[in-house]
């Protein structure tokens, strides 16, 4: 698969590439999915069931369900308080410019994963639990992380 | 309110405390941290006022925290903490906010009865 990328300077630019911008859109939302897998497991770690997560969000168990399952868009208040009915925290960060920092090379080497991951059955050839979108958002952080420092 | 929006609350005020404390609340502007009752006889207390937030949480309609307080003339630097109170996000169909006010009011004049006591009682021991 060819894709047409390229390094943008570290200014804020438009993200006239659809690689970039698709890869950014796909970091976002795995990132919130994997946001509702801690917190589920965060509440697994407090062996409580989604019963008693709503009785102390006064909300029903469906709720908990749907908001675990993503079918529940949370918003920021929420998200708060669910994580303090778990006894957790949520830490919110930004990647700022990550478009100029997502290299021609990242891009390539993310799109070769994804279809190594894709013909594995939407695992990740690595551990063979992580699924695809998540592996790229793990992936795009690690490489933030890098031109960070 | 769960405990968790208790607590989410709380965590709202405590920046605003701190403001309040440094002299620092905005009490201009279209989200102002702070009005002072206009209510006739109650102007000397002070609402400080937390981010609204969202206005719904896990389907329920979200309620707006709000704690009175006065700064007394006659204690220096103290801010006194009338009443902590929450309010309907949006109309106050049982006037929810009046009676928090009047409650403010009450503890006000019960704390000045008390305090004018104490200094009283201080000076007569003085002589």
């Amino acid at each position: 698969m060819a894709i047409a990328a390229r390094v943008y300077d570290t200014d804020c630019e438009p993200k006239t590439d659809p690689a970039v911008s698709n890869l950014i859109s796909e970091a976002n939302y795995s990132s919130q999915l994997r946001l509702l897998d801690q917190l589920r497991q965060a509440r697994e770690l407090c062996s409580m069931s989604t019963l008693e997560v709503a009785k102390k969000l006064h909300t029903t168990v469906e709720m908990v369900e749907d908001i675990e399952s993503g079918d529940y868009e949370l918003n920021l208040s929420e998200l708060r308080q669910i994580a303090y009915a778990v006894d957790s925290f949520v830490e919110f960060r930004v990647h700022f410019n990550a478009s100029s920092k997502i290299s021609e090379r990242l891009i390539v080497h993310a799109a070769t994963l994804t279809s190594r991951i894709w013909r594995s059955d939407n695992k990740s050839p690595w551990d063979g639990t992580v699924t695809n979108g998540r592996f790229i958002a793990e992936l795009i952080d690690q490489k933030l992380a890098y031109y960070e420092k | 309110m769960s405990e968790a929006e208790h607590s989410d609350s709380l965590a709202k005020l405590k920046p605003l405390f701190e403001k309040a404390k440094a002299g620092l609340i905005q009490f201009e502007g279209r989200h102002p941290e702070a009005k002072t009752i206009e209510r006739a006889g109650y102007s000397y207390i002070v609402e400080l006022r937390p981010k609204a937030g969202a206005p719904t949480i896990f389907g329920r309609t979200s309620r707006l925290v709000r704690l009175y307080y006065a700064e007394p003339l006659n204690t220096g630097e103290t801010l006194l903490a009338l009443h902590l109170a929450t309010k309907p996000n949006g109309p106050d169909v049982h006037g929810e906010q009046d009676n928090s006010i009047l409650v403010a009011g009450s503890r006000a004049d019960d704390w000045s009865l008390v305090y004018r006591q104490v200094e009283e009682t201080a000076q007569e021991r003085g002589q």
